[in-house]
């Protein structure tokens, strides 16, 4: 009996140690937009990010109220008009890194690998493969992306008057470092 | 059912757990739960499309760094008749400005017009209504005063106190009390005091009161995202003689950094001495202001991070 104990015991821990999930709550997300008219950017530095390495399951939370403007009348529109934060207040993404075996957890280095998932914002949700980054450095995975979105896919209405000032691919910056 | 063997209990117990591990992963489990502990915190904004309802402070400060230019302008009543083509003819009009000295802290001046009025307050956010509710609304303190330069037209006899540069001031508090209820609703009460130096310009009666207490009640539905309807109504609480409480309706439309307000009211005056408690004008006999504020912003010092 002792010994089927210790047995379970052993591969209850096995099963931990080897599905272990990484956490932030204090990853920055940023975003520009470019026009001729006007650079647009912002960034939130309260990102909630976590990703299991064992089955390389990755999930990002962000509220939309905490992207940070240098002029803050973008701030409010950015808020009211675009994104609707009232009735949207968080952004999503829930995907799966598509090369499981790409990551080495244990060893520091560089990985290379694309994440495929959905992302939800302002209430519409889009399938999407994200190529990014882990970063392993010291066991701690640090989760890069840079990708671009389209504001209409997410039904983000721009009117015609505004439309030269806000771009149509939006240049979106991840930068999770998870413990 | 037969007693299994210990060595089989355990065989049992090990698959139902890798089983139910294998079904947990595959209907994705919350990663992120955990960091929900801590629910993140907003101050609640856009709860109107500008600082201003239609003639009140709305719960909209401007921000710090920010101006914003004021153009605001009222025809002449509905009532005045074809000769002055209903009002159309003539225009009263204030300009002003309203700038973010700090967080939380506007100042502003303007000039009009109606009285040859130039006013000036300085506007303090008390507290910010948030995204939890725990503080469930916003409140603002207004102060200000005018300086009213139209000759009077009642000499120094008549008016039996000396016609001065201090006979000339008044001064105003208020509480700017509100909430955004949703996403389309904002509601807001804004008691005030208004004092004026004197009440006799333009007029012989002696029986108004000096001070005055007012409540605006000030509501805006948004119609689409960037079009609202608003209304305010200031009733007057004092003895203010034959003046009339202000009723005002009007839209907001959003034009990037522009906000135009259009809307119908008995007040010609664009300041809260005015607006408030001198208003001749009402709706039952046609005294009906056409007008229109514009306001735009000019971003004047960055954000620091």
């Amino acid at each position: 009996m002792k010994k089927i104990i210790s047995f379970l015991a052993l591969a209850i821990f096995a099963i931990s140690a080897f599905a272990q999930v990484y956490k932030t709550s204090t990853g920055t997300v940023d975003f520009i937009s470019k026009t001729p008219a006007e650079d647009i950017a912002a960034k939130s530095s309260k990102v909630k990010a976590a990703i299991d390495s064992k089955s390389g399951a990755v999930q990002f939370a962000i509220s939309v109220n905490s992207f940070q403007f240098k002029k803050s009348l973008m701030q409010k529109h950015f808020q009211e008009n675009y994104m609707e934060t009232k009735k949207y207040p968080k952004s999503t993404f829930k995907g799966k890194i598509t090369e499981s075996t790409a990551v080495q957890w244990e060893k520091d280095g560089t990985y290379t690998v694309n994440v495929k998932g959905k992302l939800t914002m302002h209430g519409v949700s889009k399938a999407i493969t994200i190529p990014g980054k882990v970063i392993v450095k010291e066991g701690k995975p640090i989760l890069k992306a840079t990708f671009k979105i389209k504001p209409q896919d997410y039904k983000i209405k721009i009117p015609a008057s505004t439309s030269s000032k806000i771009a149509k691919d939006i240049a979106i910056n991840v930068n999770c470092t998870c413990n | 059912m037969k007693k299994l063997k210990p060595i089989g209990k355990a065989l049992l117990i090990i698959s139902a757990f890798f089983f139910t591990q294998q079904l947990y992963s595959q209907e994705t489990p919350d990663l992120l739960a955990g960091l929900d502990n801590e629910e993140e915190v907003y101050p609640v904004t856009n709860e109107f499309k500008t600082t201003q309802v239609i003639n009140l402070p709305s719960l909209m400060m401007t921000d710090i760094g920010e101006f914003d230019l004021k153009i605001n302008h009222r025809f002449n009543p509905l009532n005045s008749g074809a000769y002055d083509a209903f009002g159309f003819d003539v225009a009263n009009i204030r300009i002003g400005g309203e700038y973010g000295i700090a967080k939380g802290m506007v100042i502003g001046l303007g000039r009009s017009n109606v009285a040859k009025q130039t006013d000036a307050f300085l506007e303090c956010k008390l507290f910010n209504q948030t995204t939890d509710n725990k503080i469930p609304f916003t409140a603002i303190l207004y102060a200000g005063s005018a300086y009213t330069a139209q000759k009077y037209t009642f000499t120094q006899t008549e008016s039996g106190r000396e016609v001065d540069f201090k006979s000339r001031l008044a001064y105003t508090a208020q509480l700017v009390l509100g909430k955004k209820l949703s996403n389309s609703l904002s509601l807001q009460v804004s008691p005030t005091v208004l004092h004026y130096n004197t009440t006799k310009a333009n007029t012989s009666d002696d029986k108004f009161d000096n001070t005055l207490m007012a409540v605006g009640i000030a509501a805006r539905a948004k119609i689409t995202t960037r079009t609202t309807f608003n209304a305010e109504w200031i009733p007057v609480i004092g003895n203010n003689g034959n003046y009339k409480n202000a009723l005002s309706i009007g839209f907001d439309i959003e034009t990037g950094g522009h906000v135009f307000q259009l809307h119908l009211t008995n007040s010609r005056g664009m300041s809260p001495y005015q607006y408030i408690g001198r208003n001749d004008q009402s709706w039952g006999d046609g005294g009906i202001h056409f007008g229109f504020n514009i306001s735009r912003i000019f971003n004047i010092v960055n954000h620091e991070e």
